[in-house]
């Protein structure tokens, strides 16, 4: 969606309108686009964010009213959650073209092309809930201006996958859109963008074909291939999510408009603990805020275990949230167990910590952290559990190292063009992210950085690929 | 103000042994990036020590918006008084 030729079109007559009509009527523009954006991909999509947007404000209202009558307001806030709880689960897992209407456990695993029943579902429900609570627990005042409130969750940009936002952080932004044309941010915004044409095009697209040889049911890689093969996925996964974050916040930043950070270098984490720290960080921020720590702080004199009850929970939503299939409830417990363990051998680590060399120690981890992401990844992309025992056994199968034929199986055979091709998506994956902090710092700047982009450009245009189709892994969730 | 020195003294000393580290100093700037052994665990542990030790119970809104030792400090200082 936010990766092709139409879009950016869309995008810079948006901007050139936005900047030319009056500064009263931008909000009504910034929300009459995103409609039309979500309506042109699906239209009953449309219909979705506006009645349950509707919905949300009717709902908050009351609930305030009744907080300030001293009033039923415990029936109400339910009866909220429960409305967006039934549509976030309906919408995502009942099939409604099976006879009858059953779970539709089957496309709970990974499948990008999966039909699409009411697009950035999953992400606004969660504003909303939200700010319901928020409402509820008196941190936060009902809003008055409806048309910001719509903005905030059609905003195209974000619209379809995140990052979710808070009311606190991005209603104050929609509410003062007065401001002229600032080239810092349109600089910012471009760079930001391009870097995530690249990621996506490029890197991901790139490692695409390899990690659909290794998942694929034929594939007869083995040992370290197959495992190589495995972890690719993860940088596959980061490279196409990080992109479209890259994409939303630049095209966001281009208005003005700041969006929050989902990521930060979740590759360089030291633990399970710290990698979710890193990656998805909206999403774990919610969950964070309005599971974790309230099941912990109500179930603090149980100490240790108050922790492991969150954790469990917090994780088992999580992977519910991303589907509904055994693979990703083996997701869930992969990190139930990595986060169980961290919680409970704290101290051990720490006296570890202070006996070893603090590089090795660091290096280590971040081995060790890597590794363990990439096993419960394995499930979150493997097509069924047979699939992702299969890889498995495979992992494990001799010989571990076909020296002569290494790669050969995750490049469609091995001639020489394909291993070609594998080496330098390696040398182009290996280089990023040894540099990607230098980089993204580089990039993510308000000043022009001609000869960079210009070299960035041509690098997009030698190893892009431009006619895969694929779309933004994140899409289906 | 000799009370308010004598819950510094305690909170001090709940520190030390939540965090299993003889030589902690307390000081208001302290943050969970500063103490190898605070994280989200140890961090109810502490809530849960400060709690039972002093007889006081700190509301949910007010652990969620502690940035360091100052604020937890000042909240402790608030609801003993």
């Amino acid at each position: 969606m936010l990766v092709s030729l139409a879009y950016l079109v869309f995008l810079s007559v948006v901007l050139i309108v936005f900047y030319n009509i009056p500064t009263s009527w931008r909000l009504f523009f910034l929300l009459s686009v995103s409609l039309l954006f979500l309506g042109y991909y699906h239209f009953y999509s449309v219909l979705f964010l506006v009645g349950l947007t509707a919905f949300t404000l009717f709902i908050g209202k009351h609930l305030q009213d009744s907080i300030e009558k001293k009033a039923a307001s415990k029936t109400i806030f339910y009866f909220g959650l429960l409305v967006h709880l039934l549509f976030l689960f309906g919408l995502k897992y009942v099939d409604v073209h099976a006879q009858g209407i059953g779970l539709n456990i089957a496309s709970g695993t990974f499948q990008t092309q999966t039909f699409l029943v009411a697009l950035g579902l999953s992400f606004y429900t969660l504003q909303n809930i939200a700010y319901l609570i928020e409402i509820y627990l008196g941190r936060t005042k009902v809003e008055k201006n409806y048309l910001a409130f719509f903005t905030y969750n059609a905003f195209f940009p974000k619209l379809i996958s995140g990052p979710i936002e808070s009311t606190r952080s991005f209603l104050p932004q929609l509410k003062s859109l007065d401001q002229s044309f600032d080239w810092a941010n349109f600089n910012y915004g471009i760079q930001r963008i391009f870097m995530g044409l690249f990621k996506k095009m490029v890197l991901a697209e790139r490692l695409l074909p390899l990690v659909n040889n290794t998942f694929g049911l034929e594939t007869p890689a083995t040992g370290l291939t197959c495992w190589v093969g495995i972890c690719l996925f993860t940088l596959q996964l980061y490279f196409d999510f990080s992109g479209y974050m890259d994409i939303a916040l630049g095209s966001a930043r281009l208005f003005g408009l700041k969006l929050s950070e989902n990521f930060n270098y979740p590759f360089r984490a030291t633990s399970i603990a710290d990698f979710w720290r890193k990656w998805h960080i909206t999403l774990i921020n919610w969950l964070t805020q309005y599971l974790y720590y309230p099941i912990v702080y109500r179930f603090r004199q149980w100490k240790k275990a108050s922790v492991l009850l969150a954790l469990t929970l917090v994780f088992l939503l999580s992977g519910i949230w991303h589907g509904i299939g055994w693979t990703f409830l083996l997701w869930s417990f992969c990190h139930i167990i990595y986060l169980s363990f961290e919680t409970l051998t704290k101290s051990y680590r720490v006296r570890l910590s202070q006996k070893m060399p603090s590089t090795f120690y660091t290096f280590l981890s971040i081995f060790i952290t890597f590794n363990l992401v990439c096993l419960g990844q394995l499930f979150f992309r493997a097509s069924s559990l047979e699939n992702a025992f299969d890889l498995l056994k495979r992992v494990f199968s001799f010989p571990i190292l076909e020296r002569p034929t290494f790669f050969a199986y995750l490049a469609d055979g091995g001639t020489q063009e394909h291993l070609f091709n594998i080496y330098s998506t390696f040398l182009l994956v290996g280089l990023f992210l040894l540099f990607e902090k230098r980089i993204c710092q580089h990039f993510f700047s308000e000043n022009l950085k001609v000869l960079s982009l210009f070299i960035g450009i041509l690098l997009l245009m030698i190893f892009g690929i431009f006619d895969s189709g694929a779309q933004f892994i994140y899409l289906q969730f | 103000m000799k009370e308010k020195m004598n819950h510094f003294d305690t909170l001090q000393q709940i520190f030390r042994s939540v965090f299993k580290e003889d030589t902690l100093i307390l000081k208001r700037e302290l943050q969970a990036k500063d103490v190898a052994m605070w994280d989200s665990l140890t961090h109810v542990e502490l809530i849960f020590e400060i709690e039972n030790t002093l007889g006081i119970q700190i509301p949910f809104e007010r652990v969620l918006a502690f940035q360091n030792a100052g604020d937890l400090i000042d909240c402790v200082t608030e609801l003993t008084q």
